[in-house]
């Protein structure tokens, strides 16, 4: 499966409810997923495919940074949320990372489908970086 | 006409730390940002007798 990624449609719905100001949670729990084969994103997609439920509690979500703004065309156009997942169990492939807005259940954001899955045995760790940069065409 | 592009622009990278210490960056792991360059853009266009 090639890799893919989106703001799926409820992160959609996150970013304009911020822009008026609602309380609603920022994307700031980071997960993965071990989906085999691993369907493609669709922007419909409300959980990953196959989340990793190993950690504790049911979840192996960790709670990410999710107050950068960074720069990549013009001033602080991207927003960056960093999370690393520890493997606390048997070895595992990765297929799918996938960004949150709470630590369990629904409150997906971005759906990742990696380009190449990533196998990791005890004690390894992956630090996902998500970047969602804001742009808007002149057509 | 417009460019058929994805937004808003994500990527996923990643770096992996092995048990024992070991690190592998592996740079993007995901993106819907179309890499393509804008000549090939419009050969692609051309190509598929698309216009949007």
């Amino acid at each position: 499966m090639a890799a893919s990624t989106a703001v799926v449609q409820n992160g959609r719905a996150i970013i304009t409810s911020r822009l008026i100001g609602t309380a609603t949670a920022i994307p700031a729990y980071v997960g993965w997923g071990t989906g085999t084969p691993v369907t493609a994103v669709t922007t419909a997609d409300t959980a990953l495919q196959t989340e990793d439920t190993g950690g504790s509690p049911a979840y192996a979500r960790v709670a990410a940074t999710s107050t950068t703004q960074t720069t990549t065309t013009s001033t602080n156009d991207t927003h960056t949320v960093i999370g690393t997942l520890t493997c606390n169990g048997t070895s595992k492939t990765i297929t799918e990372a996938g960004l949150f807005t709470v630590a369990s259940g629904t409150g997906l954001y971005i759906r990742g489908v990696l380009a190449t899955a990533i196998t990791v045995a005890l004690n390894d760790s992956v630090q996902f970086t998500f970047n969602t940069q804001i742009t808007s065409s002149v057509v | 006409m417009s460019d058929s592009k994805a937004e808003p622009l994500v990527t996923i990278s990643a770096i992996v730390t092995r048990a024992d210490g070991s690190i592998q960056d592996l740079g993007i792991v995901a993106t819907n940002v179309n890499t393509a360059t804008p000549l090939k853009a419009k050969l692609l266009t051309l190509l598929t007798k698309r216009e949007n």
